[in-house]
């Protein structure tokens, strides 16, 4: 049961008058947009390496500040890596972390679901416990273990990532399947003779893709912010790679004389997960409001 | 309601035996301990000797029987760094956890609860405005972040607060303040969205038409009407600032657990990092138990319910 899931649960926020929702919010649109376009052309776009610096550049403050080096914008680390260059590849790790992480999330926990829900009985009672237990283990220790255990990697998130989201994915499935179960076209598709197979892919899982859809946005801010977390204490990506929490991690003992670098990760972790999550609950509105009250 | 809390009961019990099992295994998995603890000289003979000693010989189930009996009374080994029982340490540390975790929990009722209620009570005001945009900001810093920048703010820049360790009542802080800042955050959402529902109900109206004092209209018939969902909330906070306290006892050098785990990670010391595992699961599902307890006990659906 975390913080960011379950405050995202418990949210039947009444505004007094409702804007305008048919358009996206325009300044967190263009700031997604902006992430994924570094993610995706970070080699082309960022100006220097984002692993090997310059030793005679190290230290140096972003553009604007005294002896600021010319080409590096937002400065450089104590290795004289440049900031902005390891700031465009980290958007990579996070995009990475979310799309696949939370891809496989809803695959497995919507999969559960859809067993529980369509096939009931004992089955359903069994995951549903499953589900119980998984909420009240701790994710963080989880991630410390598996990082103690094996070196820490991109596939330790990943596994931290699932086992914390799926119970969620496999409640909404599971009842939605509930309510889709109950209508006509799937007691035809059964009257037609179709398998249990082909009803639960063919009939079920399309009619349930938009609830799914909508609870993955919501995610992508709350994975991200988990990642750079699980990278700052060292049990998730490892150094050298540029994720956001390695960047922060990176510049901790140096906060005295170069803020820059611990403090602009941060900016970036920050606009992203607060544009994502202004999007998300705009999806949320747009395609399902039924979810606000779930 | 005996049906249900004793259902929560076995629940609870059946997550701690799958955490022990989770705990085992993948200790079990991470390799040969004894590569780790038999000094490079040793012999074949002396590695089959201590393999014998230690139990490794045995089928696993004789082993994880061994460790769960053991762990149940508090056994975790020996810390491979500092030459002590793993569980010593974690006793040690327990206290500075508790005392971080204290503060945290007291800045966010002290904070969410008013800020909150008066967010509802003057919607679309200035305040309302500010709480929300608050609760909106607080959710998205990441808080390893928040406690560099209020070290930066605070410590290097002003000189005001020590900015690591633990010592004088001043240390605490900041830690405090990171560790409350996102709970604050989501139970002032919360409390303004279960106020704003209740303030608009029959009996709320009924009582300032009596001409009751707002005060009195908001505090004692409005907020414990709305206090419900805050409870369980306040209660899933709690568990979230033990996974944040991990966070934050890094980034401010407070010698608690999560320093204690994170800095057994560096050095691979395996008794430690199970026994904090194994600890803070118990307490985090023991919290868990107990808000569902004491939920079933205030909503009166399940409290009447056989």
């Amino acid at each position: 049961m975390n913080g960011a899931v379950a405050a995202d649960a418990v949210e039947p926020d009444v505004a007094p008058r409702r804007p305008d929702r048919r358009w996206p919010p325009l300044v967190p649109l263009v700031i997604v947009t902006a992430l994924v376009v570094c993610a995706v052309f970070a080699p082309w776009l960022s100006p220097h390496s984002p692993l090997e610096g310059s030793l005679g550049d190290r230290l140096a403050p972003p553009i604007g500040a005294e002896n600021a080096k010319p080409g590096h914008w937002l400065g450089t680390d104590r290795h004289g890596r440049d900031t902005l260059s390891r700031l465009v590849h980290g958007a990579r790790i996070s995009l990475a972390v979310s799309v696949v992480g939370i891809t496989l999330t809803g695959a497995v926990g919507g999969f559960i679901g859809l067993l529980a829900g369509f096939i009931g009985g004992w089955v359903e009672t069994l995951l549903m416990r499953l589900v119980d237990i998984s909420l009240s283990l701790p994710g963080i220790l989880i991630a410390v273990l598996l990082s103690v255990v094996f070196e820490p990697s991109f596939t330790n998130v990943i596994i931290v990532v699932v086992f914390l989201l799926w119970p969620s994915y496999a409640r909404l499935v599971r009842g939605e399947t509930l309510a889709i179960k109950q209508q006509e076209f799937v007691a035809l598709a059964r009257v037609a003779g179709c398998s249990g197979a082909t009803i639960m892919f063919r009939h079920i899982v399309p009619n349930l893709m938009p609830s799914i859809l909508v609870l993955a946005t919501l995610h992508v801010g709350y994975v991200i912010v988990l990642e750079a977390a699980l990278s700052f204490l060292g049990v998730g990506i490892p150094p050298p790679t540029p994720s956001w929490g390695v960047m922060v991690s990176d510049g901790r003992g140096l906060i005295e004389q170069a803020w820059w670098i611990s403090i602009l990760p941060g900016i970036a972790i920050l606009a992203t997960v607060l544009s994502l999550n202004i999007l998300g609950d705009w999806v949320r509105d747009r395609l399902d409001p039924k979810l606000r009250q779930v | 309601m005996q049906r249900f809390i004793l259902g929560r009961v076995v629940q609870s019990i059946v997550s701690m035996f799958v955490v022990s099992i989770v705990v085992f295994t993948l200790v079990r998995l991470s390799g040969d301990p004894i590569a780790i603890m038999a000094p490079p000289e040793a012999s074949e003979e002396d590695i089959k000797l201590m393999r014998a000693y230690l139990g490794l010989d045995r089928p696993w189930t004789t082993q994880y029987w061994w460790f769960a009996t053991r762990a149940l009374q508090g056994d975790f080994g020996q810390s491979i760094r500092f030459r002590r029982p793993a569980f010593e340490l974690v006793a040690e540390r327990y206290g500075a956890t508790v005392e971080l975790g204290g503060l945290a929990v007291l800045i966010v009722i002290a904070v969410a609860l008013p800020v909150g209620v008066y967010a509802a009570v003057r919607r679309g005001t200035t305040l309302d405005y500010i709480a929300r945009g608050f609760a909106a900001l607080g959710q998205a810093v990441p808080p390893f972040w928040l406690g560099l920048l209020l070290v930066l703010v605070f410590g290097v820049l002003l000189h005001l607060l020590p900015t690591s360790g633990r010592g004088t009542p001043l240390h605490v802080i900041l830690p405090g303040i990171t560790l409350g800042w996102f709970a604050v955050a989501g139970l002032m959402r919360l409390t303004r969205s279960a106020m704003l529902d209740v303030l608009g109900s029959e009996y709320v109206k009924l009582a300032r038409i009596k001409g009751l004092p707002e005060r009195q209209v908001i505090w004692k018939h409005a907020f414990k009407n709305a206090a419900l969902p805050v409870v369980t909330f306040a209660a899933l906070l709690f568990v979230a600032l033990l996974n944040g306290s991990i966070i934050v006892e890094t980034v401010f050098g407070w010698p608690g657990l999560g320093l204690l785990v994170i800095e057994a990670v560096d050095s691979r010391d395996y008794p430690i990092v199970q026994a904090v595992v194994m600890c803070l699961s118990a307490m985090y599902i023991g919290v868990n138990l107990l808000v569902d307890v004491l939920y079933a006990y205030l909503n009166p659906k399940i409290r009447y319910s056989s």
